[in-house]
């Protein structure tokens, strides 16, 4: 059957998988956005976490049949069982996100993150079942070797599986500076939040995809023509826009950091339980409900209900260096010290522009190639590098580093002219 | 866990012996944590061995910070501390506790002025070895030779893994 996706059209899914899709765990996934709290910025940013994985499992497939088809790199029924298994990882990859997405995890149990509870979710639900009838219906058409369990799926996803050096290659359709799970959120944000910053040229970037293999070993790189490059750039711009105007925009900072503070003074001991029933129980809707209810006893509930926003009052430049951090404590100990501590809120939002080394060579001694994007070349059988093809990206070396202070209203102006006193003198 | 004032101290004892490439960073960084001292970063399997893609943020959030640079330099990134560290030098920091200290240091004496390439053979021989074992696998001497095969190729020697596996016997990391 097919499911109708804004972003991608029909996309197909076939019957185990909708089991799958059907299944508590994935449903809980309509009522977690996307973006957390972003749709009281940009509002139609309504979309959840529930299309998005169904995007990344088309994607994924796209992908995998782009790179992999007129190349003699697996066997037809390895090429069958590949795609199978990343269908499934793009399908489960977000199960454990809490509610409101990113939005919220500070407020996990300590050392646990979201991929943790995706593991538990994965193995120790129905979500178990329906991978292993899968698992069966290959094992009865290939044989034992072609099994796929939930344990798979899981230690493929993490990168922990040593049974298979393809595996890793695998991981990288879906953890890498060329996944898909960027290539699905990058579009399907732009779509919803009604901005083009995060569109790109899907049909070519997929088209160029490509694999470099190793001449010495049997290492597989997912890599990209020379022809696609342009589109490639243009997508990790996209992905640096979108950082800077929607997922760092400041009122929804703002926002994310208010619901974590509620959070943590109103769920059980301040976190999300670690067990997987109770955590399952947790989605947008009831946190929401938590809000509503708390939003006369608290300060933070009520700001969310009524959209209150404090107002920012300094924004260091978006590559802030340690010098502006400087600036940004000195601000902050005079706002305090004049207006007291209570009446402000900080926040520091960063992100590396891409995480593509610029210089490397396939197999370093002293680096780590791990994230390198080879660019496949006519002319010669050494890859190029991106210090080598692209001037873009070579010079997108500053990260994004953006420290904000958020004044109560009710002192607002005077803390805002506190801060332009501030750079007065600085500049005099 | 304050992963970054814990990451400072060791980061300085191993520029102290050489001056890191990532790779290098990375690798030490595991064998740190395998001995008990808890950094928080969790390892994935890479063609070049474990590598914790929240440790490489990490080493570029200590950037942003003034903590240290990382020089590009031919084909390697180079971590250098700062001269002035940063501003989270003084305050920040986390020194390693009474328990954590000599095992830090036996683990800086044994393998901080080992190469990449050794330390990429050693860390794979025992992240096969963890994999084996968590998996319920038979997890002995042919077992961990044959895991490292799967994974390497013919990148590194029988005798090579052997080296490696022996090391991490000597050293506390595996009992077989």
């Amino acid at each position: 059957m097919d499911f109708r996706d804004p972003i991608h059209g029909f996309i197909p899914v076939r019957p185990l998988e909708r089991k799958i899709i059907d299944s508590r765990p994935f449903q809980r996934l309509r009522h977690i956005k996307q973006l957390s709290l972003t749709n009281l910025v940009y509002h139609g940013a309504e979309h959840t976490r529930f299309g998005h994985s169904i995007g990344v499992m088309h994607l994924v497939t796209r992908a995998f049949k782009a790179v992999v088809t007129n190349k003699d790199l697996f066997s037809e029924e390895q090429k069958e069982w590949y795609e199978q298994i990343l269908r499934l990882m793009a399908l489960t990859h977000d199960l454990g996100h809490a509610p409101f997405s990113h939005g919220s995890e500070a407020v996990f149990p300590d050392s646990l993150v979201h991929e943790d509870y995706t593991d538990n979710i994965i193995m120790n639900t129905e979500i178990a079942d329906y991978i292993r009838e899968i698992g069966q219906e290959f094992v009865t058409k290939y044989g034992e070797e072609y099994n796929i369990t939930p344990e798979l799926i899981c230690s493929i996803y993490r990168g922990r599986n040593i049974s298979n050096p393809d595996f890793i290659f695998l991981r990288k359709f879906l953890d890498s500076e060329l996944d898909c799970d960027k290539m699905d959120y990058l579009l399907r944000d732009s779509y919803y939040c009604g901005v083009n910053y995060g569109r790109y040229d899907l049909e070519r970037l997929i088209s160029t995809l490509t694999v470099y293999k190793e001449e010495n070993n049997k290492n597989l790189y997912l890599a990209i023509e020379k022809g696609g490059l342009y589109a490639f750039e243009e997508f990790v711009l996209a992905r640096y826009f979108m950082f800077i105007q929607v997922y760092f925009h400041r009122t929804r900072r703002f926002l994310d950091k208010i619901l974590v503070e509620f959070l943590k003074k109103n769920l059980p001991d301040g976190k999300y339980p670690e067990d997987i029933d109770e955590y399952l129980s947790w989605n947008d809707n009831v946190v929401w409900r938590l809000i509503k209810d708390s939003q006369d006893k608290d300060e933070y509930a009520n700001r969310l209900m009524n959209r209150r926003i404090m107002k920012c009052v300094y924004e260091s430049p978006t590559h802030s260096e340690y010098n502006d951090r400087r600036i940004f404590n000195l601000i902050k100990n005079e706002l305090e010290e004049k207006f007291g501590k209570d009446n402000f809120i900080y926040d520091s939002a960063d992100k590396l522009a891409h995480k593509i080394p610029l210089k490397h060579t396939i197999d370093s001694e002293q680096d780590i190639p791990e994230q390198a994007i080879p660019i496949i070349l006519d002319h010669t059988k050494t890859p190029g590098t991106i210090s080598t093809e692209s001037g873009v990206i070579k010079n997108m070396t500053e990260p994004i580093n953006i420290w904000r202070i958020y004044a109560k209203e009710e002192m607002a102006v005077r803390a805002k002219n506190l801060v332009n006193d501030i750079f007065n003198k600085m500049s005099s | 866990m304050n992963k970054l004032g814990r990451l400072i101290p060791i980061i300085r004892e191993i520029s102290r012996v050489q001056k890191p490439g990532k790779k290098t960073l990375q690798k030490l960084v595991y064998l740190i944590e395998r001995k008990g001292i808890k950094l928080g970063f969790d390892y994935s399997i890479h063609y070049y061995g474990p590598y914790s893609s929240g440790l490489d943020y990490a080493i570029h959030r200590l950037e942003m910070q003034g903590v240290l640079k990382i020089n590009t330099e031919g084909m390697t990134h180079q971590i250098v501390l700062t001269e002035d560290g940063g501003l989270i030098w003084e305050g920040e920091e986390e020194t390693l506790s009474g328990e954590e200290l000599p095992l830090f240091e036996d683990v800086i004496a044994k393998f901080a002025a080992k190469s990449a390439y050794d330390l990429e053979i050693i860390t794979t021989t025992d992240y096969v070895a963890q994999q084996l074992k968590a998996n319920g696998e038979s997890w002995d001497h042919d077992s961990i030779v044959k895991g490292v095969k799967k994974i390497k190729g013919d990148k590194f020697t029988q005798e090579k893994i052997e080296e490696a596996i022996a090391i991490l016997q000597k050293e506390g990391y595996l009992e077989l």
